[in-house]
């Protein structure tokens, strides 16, 4: 499977990322690469094998539900670029 | 040209859980911006999400509820998107291993007629915060005290037919989850929130037309205005030779009109893979035998058994346990001794009446079930008529006194002593020759008369029946003219 530019420039619209068309020429190549080895090993005979959806053989531990307040509130504001009365404050979204 | 109308709904429930889904933050609206959102929901570096056992249990039980295929081995995945309210630039939900599996829901239609309504899956995910737009005029203020908070996504199949089955689906969904406390259905609040997907075809066709999908519909009012005015406008596009485009509109109750929300351009390319920060949650028989154990009486055959064992007629059955408030009422006034058929005439009746002036739940209503079944028991034994019995209700609305109190107060009890009311008789008969001369030419309705004074004279307080009885007694048949 290749990717083209128009491929990577979608990718790089939805991840938000500015990409020149120098930098869309050289991902598209390189990703198409990578995807190339992935098809290799889409080859592999795997018999009926169940898909992974971790490659951990282990279950996850889960939580009993206690809730317990946050307390250190001003900590986690406190690398934001900007907040007013607890909300943090980012650039307009709608106009 | 005839068209078919097809919708399917995605109901998003939040679940009612101590905590947050992914961290034991409190799951609680938080009485300031961002006072319940701890590291994780602020998706900050090095954090790791751990489920919640208590959002797992709460959704096999709406999974058992709907008698569905139930996950032995469920799978968080990312589902990415940018938006300032979700900071991971991802939210956990679930895509190809949903904790719930294929099922079915038992619906009460408006005409009475009840139909199973495909649920394909149930998904958990976590809650996006909230972007506040209006607050400052150069900058979005972001509150993240919903971030984290568990959803239950419940998707329909496309099997629902009109603006009316719609809110049918969506009403029988409200009351299953409140039923089984799993969501409190504040719809007002978000707790419950519904998308509609819309699209037509020409009636018969097999082939499903282009969808729509309609967001914010926050009330069953709203999601039946906005169907019913997306059909309209589908209908009016394809009558006019165009063609319905799929995008994903959003319902502006102020104009009663659904509009274009997202351009093609953004159009949804989630990217999901399985969340590598969570392995595959294993789910035991044990624990889908819990889910199903743990299962109160449903709505369904809370309608059966109303009709069958409490011999209600089946709008009453319907009434009664369409609404888990109003079953709950109606089941705390039977235990407290009320007659089934009593309870649900005056719950259908005055106090429905009562409610729909006064805006409120019956949760607050002023009257408890066990003072209503104190009404009802005056009113078997005679000692209330019916427009007494009203009376007195009124009453204990004001005072939220038992009926007994305040028929002893006001000596509001009925007369039946014969006695009194043969004295009342004679005395109203021997005040009005000219209608006893009327009546005995001939004129049966002037009977009507005396009761009216009759009544008037005993305070409203004369037992009816008997009164008509002792009136024909002294007055005799009316004579033949």
């Amino acid at each position: 499977m290749a990717l083209d530019p128009d491929a990577i420039r979608r990718l790089a619209t939805l991840s938000r990322l500015a990409l020149s068309d120098d930098e869309v020429v050289g991902y598209s190549e390189s990703l198409s690469d990578i995807l190339s080895v992935l098809d290799r090993l889409q080859g592999l005979p795997v018999g009926d094998a169940t898909p992974l959806a971790s490659p951990l053989a282990l279950p996850q531990a889960l939580r009993p539900d206690v809730a317990e307040p946050v307390t250190n509130q001003e900590a986690l504001q406190a690398g934001a670029p900007a907040t007013d009365n607890g909300f943090f404050l980012v650039p307009k979204v709608l106009s | 040209m005839n068209w078919d109308v097809v919708i399917g709904l995605e109901v998003h429930a939040q679940l009612q859980t101590a905590s947050k889904l992914f961290s034991s933050a409190p799951n609680a609206a938080g009485a300031t911006p961002n006072e319940t959102a701890s590291a994780v929901e602020l998706g900050l570096p090095g954090t790791l999400p751990v489920p919640n056992a208590e959002a797992i249990r709460l959704a096999l039980r709406f999974g058992a509820a709907i008698d569905a295929e139930l996950a032995t081995e469920t799978v968080f995945a990312r589902k990415n998107y940018f938006y300032p309210d979700l900071p991971k630039g991802y939210q956990i939900s679930q895509l190809d291993a949903p904790i719930v599996g294929r099922g079915a829901l038992s619906v009460v239609m408006a005409d009475g007629t009840t139909k199973a309504i495909g649920i394909t899956r149930a998904h958990l995910e976590e809650d996006a915060g909230k972007s506040v737009h209006d607050a400052y005029s150069e900058s979005t203020a972001i509150d993240l005290n919903r971030a984290g908070t568990p959803l239950l996504e419940i998707v329909s199949e496309p099997e629902l037919h009109s603006a009316q089955e719609a809110v049918a689906y969506l009403r029988e969904l409200h009351n299953l989850v409140r039923t089984l406390e799993i969501c409190d259905g504040n719809m007002n609040e978000g707790s419950l929130r519904c998308d509609a997907n819309v699209s037509l075809k020409p009636a018969g066709s097999e082939k499903l037309g282009t969808r729509t999908e309609i967001k914010n519909l926050n009330s069953f009012r709203f999601l039946e205005r906005a169907i019913t005015y997306e059909i309209e406008r589908q209908q009016l596009v394809l009558e006019g030779g165009g063609t319905v485009v799929q995008e994903t509109r959003l319902y502006d109750p102020d104009r009663d009109e659904t509009r274009p929300m997202r351009s093609k351009e953004e159009a949804e390319d989630y990217r999901y893979f399985p969340d590598p920060d969570l392995l595959p949650i294993l789910l035991t028989a044990d624990d889908h035998a819990a889910a199903r154990a743990s299962l109160p009486e449903l709505p369904a055959a809370k309608r059966a058994r109303y009709e069958t064992e409490l011999g209600l007629t089946a709008s009453e059955a319907r009434l009664l346990a369409s609404e888990r408030s109003t079953a709950a009422y109606f089941e705390a006034a039977l235990a407290a001794g009320a007659p089934a058929k009593g309870a649900a005439n005056w719950l259908s009746g005055e106090i429905a009446a009562q409610l729909n002036r006064s805006g409120e739940s019956l949760e607050a209503f002023p009257i408890t079930p066990a003072q209503l079944a104190g009404l009802l028991a005056r009113i078997d034994d005679g000692t209330l008529s019916s427009k007494l019995a009203k009376t007195v209700f009124e009453r204990m609305l004001e005072t939220r006194e038992d009926a007994d109190v305040i028929i002893e107060r006001e000596g509001l009890k009925q007369v039946s002593d014969s006695g009194a009311l043969e004295a009342l008789v004679a005395e109203v008969i021997e005040a009005n020759p000219g209608q006893v001369e009327q009546y005995r030419a001939g004129k049966g309705k002037v009977l009507g008369f005396f009761v009216g004074q009759l009544m008037k004279a005993s305070g409203g307080k004369a037992n009816p029946q008997q009164l008509n009885a002792l009136l024909k007694a002294a007055l005799g048949e009316p004579g033949e003219g």
